[in-house]
């Protein structure tokens, strides 16, 4: 019985796994049919969670290990005349950094895709639906992770990594767009103002206040406006 | 299509796999290595060696010998001059490096009929100490790239010319105690601190001082009788200010010049004269400190 319950329960796993797998290929073979089914399977927030952290987690490792090196070097190179013990966390800095910013920028860009949506464009759709869809869109990062790869190994490899970074953000601008066209039941050209145009525009909006703040600041200390 | 969708998942679950296993063995197979840059004596750990030579009249300097010029280079590090009362010593040096850098290129030529003794030092990096006589007249050239000059003349100092020059970055520092003798010393840097300290009674001839700062601050100590030893400072600041700090001087100062000399200069014994010019930065004539700090 005991058996039995254990063999049920690896078969279980087995088939979840499989499954993810599929879902994982979906992404880069067919989005519309994946997401539709994402959709429909009401898949649990923590496989996208984890998803994410993988994905993010993994290309931040990679770039604490370029970072671990550089600092490794400059340590042995002129540690013996100032003290650089300092240094040795900065890796660690370079991961928590990333994958903040990047949970941070996932809420906030579904969140704003969500308002458009939802709200300007009167669509039907849940918030936390988004951004389990929006976790899978990022699939196509795993280019960079490639290139980023290839690029440790070899620098004459920059090319490589750059063509995966153009084709891996038009790639996941394209699947965020198909992922609020499915979840909010609206037309392809409202999800791509929704999910990219919206974020874009509160992105420039912000950027504006900050540098006008800046320009303000500045002009400030020079004695008014300049 | 089932099939296909788990492949390319499982090529993405690989391409993760690669990353975290690149992430992990990189640092250990593909170490970036700079070169290495170490400066004697700043807290460089490992082992080191003295090399010692010494040029002694009846030894290995001829009787006829009344000149010894000096050319001294190094890299890095430090060079620390005194006197000494020693009438048979032209020169001792010895030079402290770590193992693994060269040894110091020392040679020496006697030229004018045995009347001048040439010596040429010149090492990579390390503390050089140099003691020189007191019956010997001698010229120097004193060059560094980074790091610090000590120079300490007393009554045994005999000097016509030295030229010392810190060519990128250091600190130099002149003593001049009483009874010593020089008629010119020129000292410059590009960054850093000049100090010149001036604590003498007396003084057995009329001496110049030259010094000349690009960036960084020029300092200088006073205290001397101002009825034996007559002395004069002309400062200028390019960019930065001045300060005279001193009672016993007087004459015209501006925030970023000044001429000034002790009170009875003109009627001293001997004096010194001495002229600074710095470019981005600040000098002070002060009083030298009752204490100094602590060694």
């Amino acid at each position: 019985m005991e058996k039995a319950g254990s063999e049920m329960q690896k078969k279980t796993m087995s088939d979840y796994f499989s499954t993810f797998l599929g879902r994982v290929g979906g992404v880069f073979l067919a989005p519309d049919a994946t997401f539709k089914q994402i959709i429909t399977d009401k898949i649990g927030f923590w496989e996208t969670f984890v998803l994410i952290l993988l994905l993010v987690g993994i290309e931040g490792i990679i770039l604490a290990s370029f970072v671990h090196r550089v600092i490794s070097a400059i340590t042995v190179s002129i540690g013996s005349l100032v003290g650089l013990g300092f240094l040795g966390i900065i890796w660690l800095i370079v991961v928590i950094v990333s994958i903040v910013a990047t949970l941070i920028l996932w809420v906030v860009v579904a969140g704003i895709a969500h308002i458009s949506a939802k709200y300007i464009f009167k669509g039907e759709g849940s918030f936390v639906q988004l951004m389990k869809l929006y976790g899978y869109s990022l699939v196509p990062c795993s280019l960079v992770i490639l290139g980023t790869v290839l690029l440790g190994i070899s620098w004459a490899t920059w090319p490589l990594l750059t063509f995966f970074n153009i084709v891996a953000t038009f790639w996941v601008v394209l699947l965020m767009a198909v992922a609020v066209k499915h979840n909010y039941n609206i037309d392809i050209g409202k999800a791509f103002i929704s999910s990219f145009i919206g974020p874009m525009v509160v992105c420039l909006i912000i950027m504006g206040i900050f540098w006008i703040s800046i320009w303000l600041i500045i002009s400030s200390f020079a004695g008014g406006f300049v | 299509m089932a099939m296909a969708r788990t492949i390319f998942g499982g090529v993405f679950v690989v391409i993760l796999f690669i990353g975290v296993v690149y992430a992990a063995v990189s640092p250990v197979l593909q170490p970036i290595i700079f070169p290495q840059f170490e400066i004697p004596g700043l807290g460089v750990e490992g082992e080191t060696v003295v090399d010692t030579y010494s040029l002694v009249k009846g030894t290995n300097v001829s009787d006829t010998v009344r000149f010894v010029n000096l050319n001294v280079s190094m890299k890095f590090g430090g060079i620390n001059l005194l006197f000494s009362n020693d009438p048979n010593l032209a020169c001792d040096v010895s030079f402290e490096r770590s193992v693994d850098v060269s040894e110091l290129e020392a040679s020496y030529d006697e030229l004018d009929e045995g009347q001048v003794l040439q010596v040429d030092l010149y090492g990579e990096s390390g503390g050089l100490n140099l003691t020189l006589g007191n019956s010997y007249q001698y010229n120097g050239t004193f060059g560094l790239r980074i790091g610090g000059v000590v120079m300490e003349l007393g009554q045994y100092a005999n000097i016509s010319k030295f030229t010392v020059f810190i060519r990128y970055i250091g600190g130099l520092n002149l003593e001049i105690n009483s009874g010593a003798s020089f008629e010119q010393i020129d000292l410059s840097l590009d960054v850093g601190g000049l100090m010149l300290t001036v604590d003498a009674e007396s003084l057995k001839s009329d001496g110049v001082i030259n010094a000349g700062v690009n960036i960084g601050g020029f300092i200088m100590d006073v205290d001397v009788d101002t009825g034996e030893v007559g002395v004069s400072l002309d400062a200028t600041v390019d960019i930065g200010g001045l300060t005279v700090d001193h009672e016993d001087f007087e004459g015209q100062v501006s925030e970023r010049s000044c001429s000034v000399e002790t009170e009875g200069y003109t009627g001293a014994v001997h004096k010194l004269d001495v002229k600074a010019a710095i470019g981005l930065g600040g000098g002070t004539l002060q009083k030298t400190l009752p204490y100094g700090f602590p060694a």
